[in-house]
């Protein structure tokens, strides 16, 4: 196998509540999580609130500093003493939860797409506006939606407007923080065909947060299942029901799904 | 205030097509009458205050001892003060020379408590606690008595005044624009722009400001009447502008002694001066709610 894309080694987090002399017991968020992410896997955390998959994320895209362990992106460590290399967002972008705060309010969509051209690709305005559109188009926007600020759109054209903005860097890896989990159902289904559209197209490797397993299963090859901070299972998403998984937490989660389309064969 | 409240409405209604053009936003301002009048009275003073000079000659210190506290006539249209001097032309001068002051005042203000307060507001840690120390501590400093001070220390005159009153004006712009930025700094929206090679510099002006903008126009209008008022206050205890320059500070006090015998002499610029204050705070009042919708 080549080199991984991502490199996880070894993470460790801890989060303190309060400050001293009243410090609560600190909650631990990531726990000697390893893992290793190639080029073109789709990759599903899941996990309850609090398992640390948010945090996990994070992490990989240089926003949180882990206690100890490393992450590796293209073979560069990606924390180094205090700070942080910002070029690890020339390969990893992030599309976050919530799409009604995940876009400056004072830019209209296609300035939002256009910065991270400008800036990171150093095109001129009119080649970066040109791009942009292209990029909206591909994300199914209209150059009219590209003219109107956050404010006002709906959900699922807020949400595919972050990913325009996130793919206008043209980045190696997607990090998805429970992008669909805000979204009503028929346009998470929407949205997730966008995703697996991109990936069959463009070859992008994907890190999919969610709590909900038909979304993993539907996006995602391999999936890790994380409790208490700690990756307690590994498998291919083929195998993630409750006869082909090993851990208990894993078929205690799975059965907790009302809406399992495999059920019972 | 035209701006802040242009940004709140026009994306509240995405319309058809790019920029939208800049008069149909201005019409899309959600003022009542009430704040349409105050507007329109606060840009007609400002518009005089910078045109005077270029207005006919209105020399407002000459004397014309044969009309001594005359009354209106078609030469002197709101008559003229004890020493024979045209009333309106004094009462444009002074309204300049306030409207001026109270500008400078504002304008350092802002200068120095929107930078300080995106900065600290956006990186918190020991240069927010330093400078939210020092801003509580300024707000404790009474402005006339710091005012006085700075004359009678520094003889610096009207304008050394403002800036000194900018200075303690400062942490009133700072706080709201520090709070605002700490609500907006953990916005996912933030970390997007980062993630989309935003500098720090380019976070503050395009993330930031637009999101503090509101809230800083609101307190800047609030800032300009009582700057204006502190003005009329210092200039009437006869440490702030000097005869026989005039301000509306002086004007209240030149004619203090004639309100027996002349009361327009007193009221008119007491009226000039209330009621540019009143729509100052108006304006103010309307941004806030608008602000509240937002």
């Amino acid at each position: 196998m080549a080199e991984p894309l991502i490199e996880v080694d070894s993470l460790h987090k801890k989060f303190t509540t309060g400050s001293w002399p009243r410090r609560g017991t600190p909650t631990v968020a990531l726990d000697a999580v390893s893992f290793q992410v190639s080029a073109g896997e789709s990759v599903g955390i899941v996990g309850e609130s609090g398992s640390g998959k948010s945090t996990l994320a994070n992490t990989i895209c240089g926003l949180s500093k882990p206690d100890a362990g490393r992450v590796l992106v293209k073979g560069q460590r990606i924390h180094a003493g205090r700070g942080f290399d910002r070029n690890v967002w020339r390969s990893v972008q992030m599309v976050f939860q919530d799409p009604y705060t995940s876009l400056n309010p004072a830019m209209t969509i296609e300035e939002i797409v256009t910065e991270p051209l400008r800036l990171w690709h150093r095109m001129s305005v009119t080649e970066a506006q040109e791009r942009a559109r292209e990029i909206l188009d591909r994300v199914g926007l209209t150059p009219t939606v590209g003219g109107h600020r956050p404010r006002g759109l709906s959900g699922g054209q807020l949400q595919r407007a972050s990913i325009a903005r996130a793919l206008a860097v043209s980045p190696e890896v997607l990090v998805l923080d429970e992008s669909v989990s805000a979204l009503d159902v028929s346009v998470q289904a929407q949205i997730l065909e966008l995703l697996l559209e991109l990936k069959r197209d463009t070859g992008l490797t994907y890190l999919l947060i969610s709590h909900d397993i038909s979304v993993i299963r539907l996006v995602c090859t391999r999936v890790l299942v994380m409790r208490h901070g700690q990756v307690v299972e590994e498998c291919t998403a083929q195998n993630l029901t409750p006869e082909g998984a090993e851990h208990e937490y894993t078929r205690r989660l799975l059965s907790a799904v009302p809406l399992l389309s495999t059920q019972g064969g | 205030m035209s701006k802040a409240n242009t940004h709140n409405t026009t994306s509240a209604t995405p319309r058809a097509g790019v920029a939208s053009p800049r008069r149909s936003r201005i019409r899309a301002l959600p003022l009542g009458p009430g704040s349409w009048v105050a507007l329109g009275f606060v840009l007609l003073c400002a518009a005089v205050s910078l045109l005077l000079p270029l207005l006919p000659p209105t020399d407002p210190t000459a004397q014309d001892t044969s009309a001594i506290l005359a009354t209106p006539s078609a030469e002197h249209w709101i008559g003229t003060d004890q020493l024979g001097r045209d009333l309106f032309s004094r009462l444009l001068w002074g309204l300049r020379t306030s409207m001026f002051a109270a500008f400078t005042a504002v304008a350092v203000a802002t200068a120095i408590g929107v930078p300080l307060g995106l900065a600290a507001g956006y990186h918190r840690g020991w240069f927010d606690a330093l400078t939210a120390r020092t801003a509580d501590t300024l707000l404790t400093v009474p402005a006339l008595i710091l005012l006085l001070t700075v004359q009678t220390a520094l003889q610096t005159g009207i304008q050394g005044q403002m800036v000194a009153l900018g200075v303690i004006f400062a942490p009133r712009i700072y706080r709201i624009v520090r709070t605002e930025t700490i609500g907006l700094a953990h916005k996912p929206f933030m970390i997007a722009g980062r993630m989309s090679g935003c500098s720090t510099l380019r976070i503050a002006l395009r993330y930031l400001l637009p999101g503090v903008r509101a809230q800083a126009v609101v307190q800047v209008s609030y800032l300009l009447g009582l700057a204006l008022v502190i003005e009329a206050g210092i200039s009437f205890l006869g440490v702030g502008v000097r005869p026989p320059d005039s301000s509306l500070g002086t004007l209240l006090t030149d004619a203090g002694t004639m309100l027996a015998t002349a009361p327009r002499v007193v009221l008119v610029p007491a009226a000039v001066l209330t009621a540019l204050i009143l729509s100052l705070n108006l304006l103010g009042d309307t941004a806030t709610k608008e602000t509240q919708h937002a």
